[in-house]
């Protein structure tokens, strides 16, 4: 059989060499070290790493919120200019609107577009409907638990059919239970969309659970100091026997890391 | 519902209170009327149209030099909410503004002005103006910045950020600043009306004090109280109601 001929397609997100630091009082913070990677359409990439390492930093900067100060972002080979909605974000806190309904939310990035108002309902209420929250499209914000809330926020990100979907811890403020079921959800919606998700996170199992690869950040300053690759089939179950040893493996490797940043900066004091 | 009954039961003990002090005859009926004589005058101002006149005039002011304020102080707010230098610059001039007792406008009015609509409009404004003004821009400074960097990864900048995010999720705070707006309006307009004895409610205030007609100045204040209490609950109360249920901000208490 002939193979037919192969385009170089550019990775979905190329990151090269981002540094950046931070003014504080206490002088000049590098909180980003060089920071390389590469994501392919369709991954799912989780980011792990201790709180502070500088996550939610790097986040930034792929979302074009936040300028490096040295190093590059490009998506499909383009060099990034401010944010924009091929590069949503979901938040910690899901930064949902209040003034607008569930279905109002998951519109907003859509009306922005100037997509005709059917084409743009009929969208909506798909993604909608992806969550599992067809129903609640009239509901306000207030009136939702804090899962259906994430759901709405992930439901308002993949609307906009982005070319990343960018995660921020997005279910650290559910109790287990929820968030067992938000991951089971999350890797039916992947499997449905194939949407390329960069998803943070500083819990093991989570990262374990939902990644095809796993970069992990070191601690002060964040550096991508291992990247491992997880075959294992899925759905993947929260207890699968499987993953504990790679699960032990990380834990211990994040422990050491943040334990030898602390030792260092209790010498330095 | 239940409201309502409370409030006819308030009015009703105080009716009852009038009353009983009136039977009690510690003043004389021409200096303490009675609430029937209080009633009468106010049909005699309402037959001879007197009171509808009065507030015709009152309500072009105050719906004047309250839009003004409401506009002027929103687009200076914003203003200054944008803008670090001007907010350094004109901040603390707004703030001491707003804390200015409006009624110590009208000197400076009547100079520049003279004895006229002009003086009562501009005071009137001038009340409100920096309460809207410091109102809005604190508003849209404490907006959460979770919502403005949420809206730009979806692809909102510029005018549309403003229309879309800023303004609704400052709304609650604009609504309180319209709120303190038109009370400070409101009560500016009323002092101006008693110094200019120029048509208008306060008018026919200074004309019941000048007649010695202690009924007539209690029928007037019975209709300023009215028209103060049902512009806050017919606009204000009800539109923070729907802003409150909306943002889900009665759920916590
Ligand atoms: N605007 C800023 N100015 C100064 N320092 C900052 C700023 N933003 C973040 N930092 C610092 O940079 C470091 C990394 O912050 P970041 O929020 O990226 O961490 P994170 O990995 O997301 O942590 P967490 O898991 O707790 O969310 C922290 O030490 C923080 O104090
Ligand atoms: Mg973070």
């Amino acid at each position: 059989m002939r193979q037919p001929a192969v385009q170089p397609v550019p990775p979905e997100l190329t990151l090269s060499s981002v540094t950046k630091h931070f003014e504080t009082r206490r002088g000049r913070m590098k909180v980003l070290d060089r920071v390389s990677l590469i994501v392919r359409r369709g991954e799912f990439l989780c980011l792990l790493g201790p709180s502070g390492c500088g996550k939610s930093t790097l986040f930034n900067i792929i979302a074009g919120l936040e300028e490096p100060d040295s190093g590059e972002v490009l998506v499909e080979g383009e060099p990034i200019s401010g944010p924009g909605p091929d590069r949503v974000v979901v938040f910690q806190d899901g930064a949902l609107f209040p003034w607008l309904t569930a279905l109002g939310n998951v519109e907003f990035g859509l009306s922005l577009q100037n997509i005709p108002r059917a084409e743009r309902r009929e969208r909506a209420m798909a993604a909608l409907e992806m969550v599992r929250l067809a129903r609640f499209g009239d509901a306000y914000i207030h009136e939702l638990s804090g899962g259906m809330r994430q759901r709405v926020a992930i439901a308002r990100a993949l609307a906009l059919e982005p070319k990343l979907l960018l995660m921020d811890e997005p279910f650290a403020a559910l109790d287990a239970q929820t968030r067992n079921l938000m991951h089971e959800e999350l890797q039916r919606i992947w499997a449905r969309t194939g949407q390329t998700i960069i998803f943070v996170t500083h819990n093991v199992s989570e990262a374990i659970r939902l990644g095809d690869r796993i970069a992990v950040l070191s601690f002060r300053p964040g550096r991508v100091r291992r990247e491992v690759t997880i075959q294992h089939p899925r759905p993947r179950k929260a207890d699968d026997p499987r993953l504990l040893e790679i699960r032990t493996f990380l834990v211990r490797d994040l422990r050491s890391d943040v334990e030898a940043a602390v030792e260092e900066e209790l010498g330095d004091g | 519902m239940a409201r309502w009954k409370a409030g006819l039961v308030s009015a009703a003990l105080l009716l009852l209170c009038w009353q009983g002090l009136c039977w009690a005859g510690l003043w004389p009926r021409y200096v303490f009327p009675w609430p029937a004589d209080v009633a009468a005058t106010l049909w005699r101002l309402i037959s001879t149209m007197e009171l509808a006149v009065a507030l015709l005039h009152t309500v072009k002011r105050i719906g004047l030099g309250f839009g003004l304020s409401a506009a002027g102080g929103l687009l200076l707010g914003l203003g200054l909410s944008r803008s670090r230098t001007l907010s350094d610059l004109l901040g603390p001039l707004v703030q001491g503004l707003q804390s200015m007792p409006s009624i110590c406008w009208y000197p400076l009015a009547i100079l520049w002005f003279g004895w006229n609509e002009g003086a009562l409009l501009f005071v009137t404004t001038a009340g409100a103006l920096f309460a809207v003004a410091s109102a809005a821009e604190s508003g849209v400074r404490n907006i959460p910045p979770g919502y403005i960097r949420a809206a730009a990864t979806m692809g909102a900048r510029g005018w549309r950020l403003y229309t879309r995010v800023v303004l609704p999720a400052a709304l609650p705070s604009l609504l309180t600043g319209l709120r303190l707006g038109w009370s400070f309006a409101w009560r500016s307009l009323m002092a101006g009306e008693l110094l200019f004895l120029n048509l208008g409610l306060g008018h026919l205030l200074a004309m019941g004090r000048d007649l010695g007609d202690a009924a007539q100045v209690m029928a007037v204040i019975v209709a300023i109280l009215a028209v103060g209490v049902l512009v806050d609950r017919a606009c204000f109360s009800r539109a923070e109601a729907a802003v409150r249920l909306r943002f889900g901000f009665d759920k916590a208490a």
